[in-house]
């Protein structure tokens, strides 16, 4: 199978994840944002250029399942995307469990800024009278950005393992076994 | 030759957010839609599969978890079984005289709605409680302002967009939802608007006009947009705008928006 289909359904498997089963889980309708976790992970592993591409169509796919202006999340995805770009190759070079402990950082600053951004690109629609443009969900301080904070971090080590076993696979490869 | 690449992977992510500023604030409905409308389609059956078998886990494990409390719940409700025996045969006169008075206030009949029956199968997960996808769309005969309710005459939401299958519900509880709403006991009218996605406020109530904790709001029907006699919940608390020309009481809707599975939408 292409490896492209592949992505493709992946992410939209995390899209369906995200509005049809966490918040029927979760308290608040509050679930771990796994196409945060998607981006995060294919820019470690492959820098910020590298994955351009995949993240358009994550952050696409996002705003069109969360009813959100198409270009909202895209926006956030690109700019965590380069955070966690610039930040793994300074920090996340070194072995051992500094590793891990940069690693839990990351995911807590990408959260932060993805639910910072939101709220940012929200306040500035409301100041210029666009609530047509969406309304700030919880606010950026507030539980529920610590609650998913705490599902992302849970949830990271399930998507890494999950998208590990996809790309050892002979699916990935797309190469047979006799 | 780093700083070159540095400034080309800078140079790519302004031009994204150039761009991405531009579709954000045109916010080009028109072209999107069908994309969006596409995409729903595709995933309907897997959405819908999703959160029926999310939401029947999620019950069947409150069950074995409430099993303990049941000797407990057992003698509660044979306590307030026997006490609602008494209620229902003074009800059933009262219910003579609700009729006859809906008759002469011209309100709606709660039975008599034209319904459109259906799932919800996607709700906002962005930690607020603004809107949750149901089952059916243009192809149904859902139309744009319908009011979405349940039960009997409770109403959560108005069809917000619709798609060929499938329509987006915003609920009461969005910041952007607002809804002419009346006070029962008293008469008084106002507007009931969501804050946050996460409450539901009465605003716009004059200060002549009284509000107790514990009354009914209903929909008013001012508007003409969602028919009269929907019930949105019991008034709990009751305060002065900060402009002070105004009361603001904090409503507990009648039913929880998270827990929302079979709702209907009023044609």
């Amino acid at each position: 199978m292409s490896k492209k289909l592949i992505i493709f359904l992946i992410i939209v498997l995390a899209c369906i994840f995200q509005v049809s089963v966490f918040p029927g889980v979760f308290s608040w309708n509050n679930g771990p944002d796994l196409l945060l976790l998607l981006v995060i992970y294919w820019t470690i592993k492959e820098g910020f250029e590298g994955t351009l591409g995949r993240n358009i169509l994550v952050g696409v796919l996002a705003d069109l399942v969360n009813f959100r202006p198409v270009g909202t999340y895209l926006a956030i995805f690109l700019l965590v995307s380069f955070l966690v770009s610039s930040v793994s190759k300074r920090f996340l070079i070194v072995a051992g469990i500094w590793r891990v402990f940069t690693l839990t950082a990351t995911i807590i600053v990408a959260t932060l800024a993805e639910r910072f951004l939101l709220e940012a690109i929200f306040s500035i629609a409301t100041y210029f009278n666009r609530s047509d443009i969406g309304t700030v969900p919880a606010p950026f301080l507030s539980l529920v950005s610590l609650e998913q904070i705490f599902l992302n971090l849970l949830f990271f080590p399930l998507v890494y393992f999950f998208l590990k076993k996809i790309e050892r696979s002979q699916l990935w490869s797309g190469q047979r076994q006799y | 030759m780093s700083g070159k690449y540095a400034t080309s992977k800078l140079a790519k992510l302004v031009l994204a957010l150039v761009v991405c500023a531009v579709l954000v604030f045109s916010n080009p409905r028109g072209f999107f839609d069908p994309l969006r409308g596409f995409l729903l389609t595709l995933t309907l059956p897997f959405q819908r599969l999703a959160y029926q078998s999310t939401r029947w886990t999620g019950e069947t494990f409150s069950f074995l978890s409430s099993i303990g409390d049941i000797k407990k719940d057992n003698e509660d409700l044979s306590r307030e079984n026997n006490s609602l025996a008494a209620e229902v045969a003074r009800l059933k006169e009262v219910e003579a005289e609700n009729a006859d008075l809906r008759r002469q206030l011209d309100l709606a009949p709660r039975d008599k709605f034209s319904l459109i029956g259906g799932f919800v199968v996607g709700q906002d997960s962005q930690g607020s409680e603004s809107w949750f996808l149901f089952d059916h769309g243009a192809h149904s005969g859902i139309v744009l302002g319908m009011a979405v309710i349940v039960d009997n005459g409770i109403i959560v939401g108005r069809v917000s967009e619709v798609y060929p299958t499938s329509a987006k519900v915003q609920l009461l509880t969005d910041s952007n939802s607002s809804v002419n709403v009346t006070d029962v006991e008293t008469g008084a009218k106002g507007i009931a608007r969501g804050v946050y996605g996460l409450g539901l406020v009465m605003d716009m109530v004059t200060q002549s006009d009284q509000l107790n904790p514990g009354d009914t709001v209903v929909t008013s029907g001012l508007g003409g947009t969602v028919p009269n006699g929907l019930l949105v919940g019991r008034i709990k608390d009751i305060k002065v705008s900060p402009d002070r020309l105004f009361q603001v009481a904090t409503i507990i809707p009648r039913t929880k928006y998270s827990a929302l599975d079979v709702v209907f939408a009023v044609k």
